[in-house]
């Protein structure tokens, strides 16, 4: 007679979330939302501030940087909305929106650094060109 | 629904996350190798540990053994991760009044 082995304890299902639990999730950002606001308008008067040097390739990365800040703010508003009122569809949507921006946040970050590659390496060409001549 | 559930848009995007936090370390490199100095890329390296230390909450709050640890890993990774724009308003604010300061200098000299 075969010895059948002992079955495995079924996993454990996990708990609902709770309001306190959306509340406190929500909190960290919320806590902060004026430190956001004060980025976004920082990077704001930045990119106004651009406009008058004609670098469009700055000008470019600041116009993309604004339009991520459409999905911070709905992230705001939606993490916002989940502090006060615990619904864990405004948390998941605030963190949706929050996924967002930290994805369009990687595609420019890498933008900016091979920008600043180039222009290190144009930099250190003319050097070297200097340099031999 | 779970709290896994509802975090899973960000959790699910926890290699962007860690992905920021290399480019963030690749801008630092680069801007200390340039004349602007190691003070800024001291302050975009502190950025990028941020960063960084987010996307590992994210980890350990997919690799949790317990919905309390879950719990606890992902409000640290929203912690750090509302901390770092706390950093990024500071480093905008000292870029516009550096700016604001190098003008009014400029304007003195000449």
């Amino acid at each position: 007679m075969s010895t059948q082995p002992p079955p495995l304890p079924a996993p454990a299902l996990a708990p609902e979330v709770t309001v306190h639990q959306v509340r406190t999730l929500a909190d960290a950002f919320a806590r902060r939302r004026r430190w956001i606001l004060g980025f976004m308008g920082g990077v704001g008067v930045l990119a106004l501030l651009h406009l008058g040097t004609q670098d469009w390739l700055a000008l470019g990365l600041d116009g993309a940087g604004l339009l991520t800040f459409l999905s911070l703010f709905r992230a705001l508003n939606h993490l916002g909305a989940a502090r006060q009122s615990g619904n864990v569809t405004d948390l998941n949507q605030g963190l949706a929106s929050l996924a967002t921006y930290v994805r369009w946040n990687a595609v420019l970050g890498g933008v900016a650094v091979l920008v600043l590659l180039g222009t290190l390496g144009v930099l250190l060409i003319k050097l070297s060109q200097a340099g031999i001549g | 629904m779970t709290l896994l559930e509802a975090a899973k848009p960000l959790v699910h995007h926890r290699r962007w996350v860690r992905a920021v936090a290399v480019l963030q370390g690749a801008l630092a490199t680069l801007v200390g190798l340039t004349v602007l100095g190691l003070p800024l890329a001291a302050f975009l390296a502190w950025i990028a540990v941020v960063w960084w230390e987010a996307a590992q909450c994210l980890e350990e709050a997919v690799q949790a053994s317990t919905p309390r640890n879950q719990e606890l890993a992902l409000r640290r990774a929203l912690d750090r991760l509302a901390f770092q724009f706390v950093l990024q308003a500071i480093l905008a604010g000292g870029t516009l009044v550096l700016m604001g300061v190098g003008r009014l200098w400029w304007s003195a000299i000449h």
